[in-house]
């Protein structure tokens, strides 16, 4: 794709082209990262969940406590130590 | 600005103990980025999601997938990620551990809060009540 333009504003804001917007599907709310590679700047786009809190809230309703402490102990024990 | 334990999101994503449970989803919500909100300042480091998948992953029939979801999530959140990366705070967490009789990582969160300047932390954890820099607040 030919480069766009951008220009930069008094309070260091960039506009993202409508048409990079579109290809990357990029929407308000979504979180850009910026880094630097020599020269040049990279942009990545983090696409996050939007209602994040219903992607926590009960995901591991009804557990058993004694049991997932026991099992991540197990996890400890085999996995961490290389066993089988 | 306030710390937010692991301890708030498993009770979220277990629902237990249940006394606490509406009080961290409420707490979470109120997390959740919206536009031109007034939103409060919350920290955690990263040994909050990892706590969280370690412990969780052992969920039986909870997928991978929504695992990466909630840690996903996580990240959508209104939470800074506080960094452990300075030399010695291996060494001093490990002798404020043993000293205070609390978890590894409780000791490690409480040295990244002291050097940030918080002093409040969301947490069920009452471990925390041992360092004398930190009050804990309940969620609700």
């Amino acid at each position: 794709m030919a480069g766009i333009r951008s220009k930069v504003s008094e309070k260091y804001q960039v506009q993202i082209p409508k048409g990079i917007r579109e290809e990357l599907r990029i929407e308000r709310g979504d979180r850009l990262l910026f880094r630097t590679r020599g020269k040049t700047l990279v942009v990545e786009v983090e696409k996050l969940p939007r209602n994040p809190v219903t992607n926590i809230v009960g995901i591991a309703k009804g557990a058993d406590l004694a049991e997932l402490r026991s099992r991540a102990a197990k996890k400890l024990a085999k996995h961490k130590l290389g066993l089988k | 600005m306030r710390f937010v334990d692991v301890g708030v999101f498993l009770c979220a994503a277990l629902e237990d103990p249940k006394e606490y449970f509406e009080g961290c989803k409420l707490l979470l919500e109120r997390l959740e980025i919206k536009a031109g909100k007034a939103r409060e300042k919350v920290y955690t480091t990263l040994l909050t999601p990892a706590v969280f998948y370690f412990i969780l992953e052992n969920r039986e029939g909870l997928s991978k997938e929504k695992l990466t979801r909630a840690i996903l999530s996580m990240r959508a959140l209104n939470i800074t990620i506080l960094p452990l990366s300075d030399g010695g705070i291996m060494e001093e967490a490990a002798r404020l551990a043993e000293k205070k009789g609390t978890d590894f990582d409780d000791a490690l969160n409480a040295l990244a809060m002291r050097k940030k300047g918080i002093h409040e932390i969301y947490a069920l954890d009452p471990h925390y009540d041992r360092f004398e820099w930190i009050k804990r607040i309940i969620p609700s």
